[in-house]
């Protein structure tokens, strides 16, 4: 299969599971925000569930085919269209060369993950194909541009399939309801008011969000008792770091691996898929839980989702 | 060590414990975090994926489903507790050498050292380049050595407003350390001079970092001549 980029969107890279095992270097895990859905489109087309896909934030992109393939989507949900005909992204998609896809703006959620089979080709680096933005290594190096070609890394065709999203592996992204976060290991430096702040006021995602962070904008700040200067430390995706602004930020897969500022909470990690798809300036609020439910949790979901996979 | 050590281990995640030390930037407390690092790395500890250390601390990743954060908290215990406190500092031929060219075209920042710490430009090149420098840890860009050791009359705070574009190479001080930045990026450390050698490389897939956790650099003035040399060497 090839392709060539009309339209390269806005950051789309070449995503996996991620580079693990260098953070002692520095190098940031990177990797597919939203885990469950990379990996209900890499079903879709037969794929393994970790074969590169791209992830494309924000806004839709469109695609020119030199050549037949298979297609997958999930995450975020757009108007998608072949040769100008819509098409039903709940299914394995088809395309024949010289068809242009078009994958309009989205209508949910914030992350689409199309795969295609055998997965896109892309450099692979320290063991992952996953775009490093920062290091510009990985995928494609960089993000998505006009004219790039894409091709499959498999370019055999394989068996021709016709799956269907099962309902219950498709992430309901029109609802809206609280992430669940865990109390971080500064969680004691915030004042009385800002631990309670922290889950009674509401947030939104500020506009300078990216791959390496969620900047988030709350009414009023929060402040810590006066403490010795911290140093830095470990933090991993997921984090919420509180810098003098009082504005916290909530580490996602392409941010620094050890980090300066107040670690105040972190988001649980079965929120994270859903917290991926939270769109700029959406709103959003924080539920406290315990570290043991968080953990079942989270195990639980991960148990789930193997299964479904094994059983579809 | 435990005994010995102000030990915490905490849970930093549902899939990630902190072994932590007293919080200090401080030679013997991170030759600890060293020590501990290496006990862990030679035990295998079964479910244990990564190891992440940093000044005072140390991130342990592990996988949930293999191992419980309790039964990790006490096997991490029992081996601390068997493991000695770091006693061997690196012999001196394990000092890496790494060549600064400090010309002005490289230094945009030493003047604002020099209005901080009052001394010439000559006397903070021989202050920097004379020290031995440990890498307390790497992070912040891949491969961005946090050297301690440095003549703490050159300390300088970091610039309030980080600077957009410091080109790769480019070696900076930070409040009472020093680091280099191994690819371009913003940042926020006084640059002083700029090192020839590569502390990220990309095309070197097996062995992508020069530096790692632990080891002793030292620095060596160089001229601009030297630099153009040994950076054309190197392509």
């Amino acid at each position: 299969m090839k392709a060539s980029v009309n339209r390269a969107g806005i950051q789309a890279t070449i995503q996996d599971f991620g580079r693990y095992g260098h953070r002692d270097k520095g190098m940031p895990i990177v990797g597919a925000l939203d885990k469950p859905s990379m990996m209900l489109a890499n079903w879709l087309v037969g794929n393994q569930l970790q074969a590169p896909v791209l992830e494309i934030p924000m806004q839709g992109i469109s695609l020119m085919f030199e050549s037949a393939c298979q297609l997958g989507i999930a995450g975020a949900t757009a108007n998608v269209e072949l040769n100008e005909e819509m098409v039903n992204t709940a299914k394995t998609i088809t395309v024949n060369s010289g068809d242009e896809l078009v994958i309009g703006d989205f209508l949910s959620g914030f992350r689409l993950y199309m795969s295609i089979t055998g997965g896109f080709k892309g450099q692979e680096f320290l063991g992952s194909f996953s775009t490093d933005l920062v290091a510009g290594v990985g995928g494609l190096g960089r993000p998505l541009k006009k004219d790039d070609k894409l091709e499959s890394a498999q370019p055999k065709q394989q068996l021709i399939l016709n799956r269907e999203k099962p309902e219950h592996l498709i992430q309901k992204l029109d609802i809206d309801r609280p992430i669940r976060i865990i109390p971080g290991p500064e969680y004691d430096l915030l004042d009385h008011y800002s631990s309670r702040r922290l889950t009674n006021q509401e947030y939104s995602i500020g506009s300078a969000s990216n791959r390496m962070g969620i900047r988030l904008v709350g009414e009023q700040s929060l402040n810590t008792e006066p403490h010795e200067e911290l140093i830095s430390s470990p933090v991993l995706p997921g984090i919420i770091q509180l810098p003098p602004s009082g504005q916290p930020v909530i580490l996602l897969n392409d941010g620094q691996t050890i980090g300066g500022y107040a670690r105040i909470a972190k988001v649980a990690e079965m929120d994270m898929p859903y917290l991926a798809q939270q769109a700029i300036s959406k709103s959003i609020n924080f539920v406290e839980i315990d570290i043991t439910t968080a953990e079942r949790g989270w195990l639980h979901q991960q148990k789930r989702l193997k299964w479904l996979f094994e059983k579809e | 060590l435990s005994k010995q050590q102000n030990i915490q281990i905490t849970q930093l995640s549902e899939a990630a414990l902190l072994v932590s030390l007293e919080s200090k930037i401080n030679p013997a407390i991170n030759a600890n975090i060293n020590a501990i690092r290496k006990s862990l790395e030679e035990a295998h500890l079964k479910g244990v994926h990564e190891l992440v250390p940093s000044y005072s601390s140390l991130a342990v990743f592990y996988k949930p489903n293999e191992i419980t954060a309790k039964n990790l908290i006490a096997e991490i215990e029992t081996i601390i507790d068997n493991s000695l406190l770091a006693k061997e500092f690196p012999t001196k031929e394990d000092i890496l050498t790494l060549p600064v060219c400090y010309t002005d075209e490289f230094a945009p920042d030493m003047e604002r050292v020099m209005k901080h710490t009052g001394f010439t430009k000559e006397e903070i090149i021989k202050r920097h380049s004379e020290g031995e420098y440990r890498v307390y840890q790497l992070g912040f860009l891949p491969g961005f050595p946090f050297l301690g050791g440095m003549d703490k009359a050159i300390s300088c705070p970091r610039k309030k407003i980080p600077a957009l574009k410091i080109a790769g190479g480019s070696v900076g001080i930070g409040g009472a350390q020093t680091g280099i930045y191994p690819l371009q990026s913003p940042g926020g450390w006084n640059i002083i001079g700029r090192c020839p050698l590569k502390l990220f490389r990309p095309d070197n897939t097996i062995a992508p970092f020069l530096l790692s956790m632990g080891q002793l650099v030292r620095f060596k003035k160089i001229s601009i001549d030297q630099f153009r040399v040994t950076k054309t060497s190197l392509l």
